[in-house]
């Protein structure tokens, strides 16, 4: 017995073998994008705006700086690490490392008041 | 991404062209959407789950182009690929028919049915794909029939 069912099967098996193995145009893959950024169809990314306004290593110097330069605080930092997880700071009495909120002191070097300014 | 094309770009890009009826428009909906995985492959949690994911947009990348087309008369929007002369001629009437009234239904009921009988997917997969729970497939298929029917039947 023809259903609706067996109707709509072989119709819509029978169209899509209209289009042939093989006939299929190749894959189309756009260039390389950096996993994460995303770009309208079509449209490349624009190359280096981002580098030339705030080159990668200053960002989280800059943002370290901002963080550990509060009023008060008289720290200085001497180095950060690219993504500014890990600092190296100074102020008038001690000079240490700060990573994961954890302040670790050079040795020789005294342990005063750094930790108010992570 | 271009391993996964080659394995399953056909039947993606037969699904697309059984939604919208035009060979180009379905073969741009697969390529942007195995684009799209590619742009995402190193956040994918389960690379093995990949074609899965290029599943659901493709069916949106289809929802989209009929929007696009939905201004014009959508019973002249099927084109037709190119096949031979003896191929069309063997192209029954009636098959016409049920893919004339398949296009007028609307979206969510033609991928329900189109899932359901020409990939012959569980309700189980269906509502994975579609991102509906299976009652709504279940509901959905059960409308989509009826609306089918009378279609086909003013047709007579």
């Amino acid at each position: 017995m023809n259903t609706l069912e067996d109707r709509i099967r072989a119709a819509v098996v029978q169209t899509a073998e209209e289009i042939a193995p093989g006939s299929i145009r190749p894959l189309s893959l756009p260039d390389q994008v950096p996993s994460g950024r995303r770009t309208r169809a079509g449209r490349a990314p624009k190359a280096g705006r981002g580098s030339a306004r705030w080159p990668r290593v200053l960002i989280p110097i800059a943002a370290a700086r901002a963080h550990a330069a509060r009023p008060g605080t008289g720290t200085d930092v001497l180095w950060a690490s690219a993504s500014g997880s890990t600092l190296i700071v100074s102020n008038a009495s001690t000079v240490g490392v700060l990573a994961g909120g954890q302040f670790t002191p050079l040795p020789d070097a005294p342990d005063v008041g750094i930790m108010s300014a992570w | 991404v271009t391993a996964l094309y080659e394995a399953h770009a056909l039947g993606l890009v037969r699904l697309a062209y059984v939604m919208l009826g035009g060979r180009a428009a379905a073969e741009d909906v697969v390529q942007e959407a195995f684009g799209g995985l590619y742009r995402r492959w190193d956040q994918l949690s389960d690379a093995d789950r990949a074609l899965q994911y290029v599943c659901s947009p493709v069916l949106n990348g289809c929802r989209s182009a009929l929007r696009r087309r939905r201004a014009q008369d959508i019973q002249a929007a099927h084109q037709p690929a190119a096949v031979s002369a003896e191929t069309a001629a063997l192209a029954s009437e009636e098959r016409r028919e049920v893919m004339r009234a398949l296009r007028r239904l609307p979206d969510r009921q033609r991928e329900v049915l189109v899932l359901r009988f020409y990939l012959d997917q569980p309700e189980t997969a269906v509502a994975q794909a579609m991102g509906i729970s299976q009652s709504t497939v279940r509901s959905t298929a059960h409308r989509a029939l009826a609306a089918l029917g009378r279609l086909l039947e003013e047709t007579r």
